[in-house]
């Protein structure tokens, strides 16, 4: 947050208007940018959640292979067709720029979602059923194309971007740092980060700044049900071969279509019009 | 003197035009690399889904699925969709209890009471349309 009182400010803008503070300025950036400056270790945590989230993403991003953990609360009314919680144990791994592997282990069904670079399969480990889908690219723009076309996101695709920060703060319109905490028995800040869809709560490490719990309470729904994710057994140095994110469909399931948003939407609408 | 002003004028218009433009390119390209993923999901909670309603407060769908036909080949075949007050989306998320699974013409579908359903991926789990064979 700048605090610069507007008699500071007026300086600054003229010298803008200097070509030669001018160049210097940005050369100094885009030479921090080419030396990737900032993007080394977190500096020591502060107490502004906005800095705290930036330090947590580029913690992060910083990871070219990563692996963690998350055990996932959901509550019915955020899962279409289920009327009790969902509890997932899931597992995730990420190869950057191109790769990730979530495995997520609930009550009702064990579920893969396997991204090699080139093509994305869901597979249903329980009913034995996959599908793949041809989306070419990097993890940021399987996400992208995921989410426009199919209506999905791998779990917590958020923390797995090339920019976490950049996905989270634009739905952040208010926030706030609520002081420090204890979660699984790591010191965490903790942060309030008020959105339109979801309020959330983040608890972010105060010496690795990693995220340690979310809890999310969706307002787009009635009752306000909730997400809770805890984080764990963070591995920012992971060791995972391309084979690793390979997806061999097992002998005994069955390929399935992979049913688009619009593809839903356009066949109800036709059959709700014929009964008409 | 007036030529000269107005000479002058554009001069410094243009300078500063250009100025800007450089500023503007510049600027751009440090700010390029932190264009963020625009997500209509939060944290990989899917979206609501639209309901289409039809009579009496039903929603329906339909579907046109290719099956495998005799010896490998492909065959186009239609399936109607039956919908109902229990499938408020055009689908269910779970399959009701006694279900078994069936393979016709290749195609695996689970039947229980007399209702038949084909297995889909959406929105990242499977879901279950009724169909008519």
């Amino acid at each position: 947050m700048h605090k610069y009182s507007q008699a500071e400010r007026r300086p600054v803008h003229r010298r803008w208007s200097h070509p030669l503070f001018f160049s210097f300025v940005v050369s100094s950036l885009l030479l921090g940018l080419t030396c990737g400056c900032g993007t080394g270790k977190p500096t020591a945590a502060t107490n502004d959640p906005d800095q705290l989230l930036q330090q947590m993403s580029e913690k992060l991003a910083h990871a070219t292979k990563l692996s963690f953990k998350v055990d996932r609360k959901l509550d019915a009314a955020l899962v279409e067709g289920l009327n009790i919680p969902e509890k997932a144990q899931i597992e995730i791994s990420v190869s950057r720029p191109g790769k990730f592997l979530a495995r997520s282990d609930s009550q009702d069904n064990v579920r893969h979602f396997v991204f090699d670079g080139q093509n994305l399969s869901v597979y249903d480990e329980t009913m034995e059923l996959y599908a793949t889908v041809p989306v070419p690219g990097t993890i940021d723009e399987v996400v992208t194309k995921i989410d426009e076309k199919y209506g999905f996101t791998p779990p917590l695709a958020e923390f797995i971007l090339s920019d976490p920060y950049g996905a989270l703060s634009p739905r952040i319109k208010s926030q706030a740092y609520k002081g420090k905490e204890t979660v699984g028995g790591v010191e965490c800040h903790h942060l309030s980060l008020g959105g339109e869809v979801a309020d959330s709560e983040l608890w972010i490490g105060v010496t690795d700044l990693l995220p340690r719990k979310l809890v999310a309470t969706f307002k787009d729904r009635e009752g306000g049900p909730r997400l809770q994710a805890d984080f764990s057994d963070w591995n920012l140095a992971a060791t995972l071969d391309d084979k690793f994110f390979a997806f061999v469909a097992p002998q005994d399931a069955e390929s399935v279509e992979m049913v688009t948003e619009a593809q839903m939407k356009e066949t109800a609408a036709k059959v709700a019009a014929r009964q008409r | 003197m007036k030529p000269t002003i107005t000479r002058y004028r554009l001069t410094i218009s243009a300078c500063e035009r250009s100025k800007a433009l450089m500023r503007a390119t510049i600027l751009g390209a440090v700010l390029l690399p932190s264009v963020s993923v625009a997500m209509g999901q939060v944290y990989g909670v899917a979206r609501k889904t639209t309901v289409v309603s039809g009579p009496n407060g039903t929603a329906a769908v339909s579907k046109t699925a290719v099956v495998g036909g005799p010896n490998g080949t492909a065959a186009v075949k239609k399936t109607t969709v039956v919908s109902g007050g229990g499938m408020p989306n055009g689908y269910i998320a779970v399959l009701p209890g006694g279900y078994r699974a069936v393979t016709v013409s290749g195609v695996r579908y689970y039947s229980v009471g007399g209702i038949y359903y084909r297995p889909q991926i959406y929105q990242g789990r499977t879901v279950y349309v009724a169909v008519r064979l």
